[in-house]
């Protein structure tokens, strides 16, 4: 059997994830751990921004959802952080619906803002101690992850614990490219006026963007908070939401292979350069810039015509 | 009763009055077709019909439902799909990729269906696909199966919208100056695929500028000039209509005078 270029590169890279935890260097494993977390994020991100095409600079705010409704559950109320797990996904998304109807007609740029907003929002909420939950600015301490006797933020568990979320995440989006929902959202970002003239409804299919989007990033939450054991606002402002967003631009929207590239040069390689303290940070600004100016369409641009192989088969 | 009924459609941009209290009937089976001079308000009926503009007044009735004012999804879905004067394809996708768009309201599958690539999807999936190979057959469009729509050349992106429409498998087809930059064969090809699409079982609804066109193509002909009714009858009739024949050579003096 003949395989795909793009295959063995997959095969490669979940090799490499697999076998990492042997080079036995708990800051690294730290690193690639958060780093399969981000690659989720950055996934759910491109959902919306890079299928659906909407500006979305606040998807922090979903992720945030998910991570805060685990501490607060598991912290405050003493909930084992096992129930959480269909709730961090549920209210994310049932939140994405709420906020994003009444703005998805708007326009990219203001569509942005609108998002920006609420994703300043969320952090003044969180920073204000609301209800006595959310544990003000200093955030919430102390996840407790033990299940079934296992304490899940041992760094080698929660590291495949992330890493199956990463893979579950890819196959997720990989049958969302190939169904009739995933191919609507890149119609209603090329044309909406020619997809509701052929009966695709732009809104639903933005606010449903949104609501997808929002259920993956608040299951990586849900990982985020039990690999840190704690949660604090600044881990989901404004600043995060500009980092997803960069990845997806700086990646390629609506590629996988580009977001994961994405999320290993804006996440990894700053840890990687890490003893240039903020000089590293330069450096990233001019490589953003320049990355646009010349590759507009993202290091992977995406590729369109994949085409189930019976359709253009012994015709 | 007939398909589709305009009765007194009027639209207002401002204080213009793009089209006034235009009213006129399509028959299932006809190929209908809408002419006038340029700026006439042929677009706007067109766009007042699948409801990308709201008209201020009168009623569009879709055998024998009001559909004024609905969403163009909502229109799209009763039967009524049009294509663009403009031609609006999915540029970035392939052709199979902008035919299979058309085939969104017939797929049954939902939505975490897909998601999960459950065995309904997958069947689902392979329906719809195959019918997007059978409309290429149809079409002659199987070799740009795997082309991004906007590297191709204009007569066959016009065939690919219209193999879109066909795809949502549509009572109605409106067809928005279907023949504009076509040469002279592409324009005969497009003739016998209307009439082919007539003998499917659909109603065709067009707007045309090339005259000998739409007088060999149509069925029933509505004049408008200035957004307003001026004359209907059959092809025959409205060539020797001395209304019509003003409304086109009368703007010609029109301009003769300003020049003098």
């Amino acid at each position: 059997m003949k395989l795909k270029k793009s295959t063995y590169g997959y095969l490669l890279f979940f090799a490499v994830l697999t076998l990492f935890p042997f080079i036995n260097d708990p800051k690294w494993l730290t690193v690639i751990t958060t780093f399969c977390i981000y690659s989720v994020v950055a996934l759910s991100v491109d959902i919306v921004l890079g299928r659906a095409g909407m500006f979305d600079m606040g998807h922090a705010l979903f992720f945030g959802l998910g991570a805060y409704i685990t501490a607060i559950m598991n912290v405050q109320f003493g909930i084992n952080v096992l129930y959480a797990l269909p709730l961090v996904v549920v209210v994310p998304a049932i939140f994405a619906i709420a906020l994003s109807s009444p703005i998805v007609h708007l326009r990219g740029d203001y569509l942005l803002v609108a998002t920006v907003g609420m994703n300043i929002v969320f952090e003044q909420t969180l920073k204000n101690n609301l209800f006595g939950l959310t544990g003000g600015p200093n955030g919430i301490f102390g996840v407790d992850s033990y299940v079934f006797g296992f304490s899940l933020d041992e760094p080698l568990t929660i590291y495949y614990i992330a890493f199956f979320l990463l893979l579950g995440t890819l196959l997720l989006i990989r049958n969302l490219e190939r169904s009739k929902a995933g191919r609507a959202l890149h119609y209603i970002q090329e044309d909406p006026l020619a997809s509701e003239s052929i009966g695709i409804s732009a809104r639903f299919y933005r606010v449903f963007s949104f609501a997808l989007g929002a259920g993956v990033a608040g299951l990586a939450g849900w990982v985020f908070s039990i690999q840190y054991s704690a949660v604090s606002p600044e881990a989901f402002n404004f600043m995060t939401s500009v980092l997803f967003f960069a990845i997806v631009l700086v990646g390629g929207k609506a590629s996988i292979p580009g977001i994961l590239a994405g999320t290993f040069i804006m996440f990894v390689l700053p840890e990687i350069f890490i003893e240039f303290a903020t000089a590293r940070y330069f450096f990233f600004g001019i490589a953003m810039i320049l990355s646009m100016i010349l590759r507009p369409e993202g290091m992977f641009p995406a590729k369109y015509g994949k085409l189930p192989k019976y359709v253009t088969e012994d015709k | 009763m007939s398909l589709l009924q305009l009765k007194n459609v009027t639209k207002k941009f401002g204080g213009v009055v793009a089209m006034d209290a235009l009213t006129f009937e399509v028959e299932k089976g006809q190929i209908y077709g809408v002419i006038g001079p340029n700026g006439a308000g042929k677009t706007t009926a067109f766009n007042c019909i699948t409801g990308i503009y709201k008209p201020e007044g009168g009623e569009i009735i879709w055998k024998g439902e009001n559909i004024t004012g609905l969403h163009p999804s909502k229109i799209a879905d009763k039967g009524i799909v049009r294509t663009f004067q403009n031609i609006r394809l999915f540029g970035k996708m392939s052709v199979a990729e902008n035919i299979i768009s058309g085939r969104h309201m017939k797929s049954k599958q939902k939505w975490w269906q897909g998601l999960l690539a459950t065995p309904a999807y997958k069947k689902d999936e392979y329906e719809n696909w195959m019918k997007v190979s059978e409309i290429m057959e149809f079409l002659d469009l199987m070799e740009f199966a795997k082309t991004p729509t906007n590297s191709l050349a204009y007569g066959i992106q016009r065939r690919v919208e219209i193999a879109r429409a066909l795809a949502t498998e549509p009572e109605l087809l409106i067809l928005d100056e279907p023949a504009a930059g076509l040469n002279d064969k592409e324009t005969l090809e497009l003739v016998e695929l209307i009439f082919k699409i007539r003998d499917m079982g659909m109603t065709v609804l067009l707007i045309e500028h090339d005259m000998d066109m739409v007088m060999q193509l149509v069925d029933y002909i509505t004049v408008i000039n200035f957004g307003k009714w001026i004359s209907d009858g059959t092809p025959e009739k409205i060539q020797n209509d001395p209304i019509v024949i003003e409304a086109y050579l009368g703007s010609d003096d029109d301009d003769d005078e300003d020049e003098a």
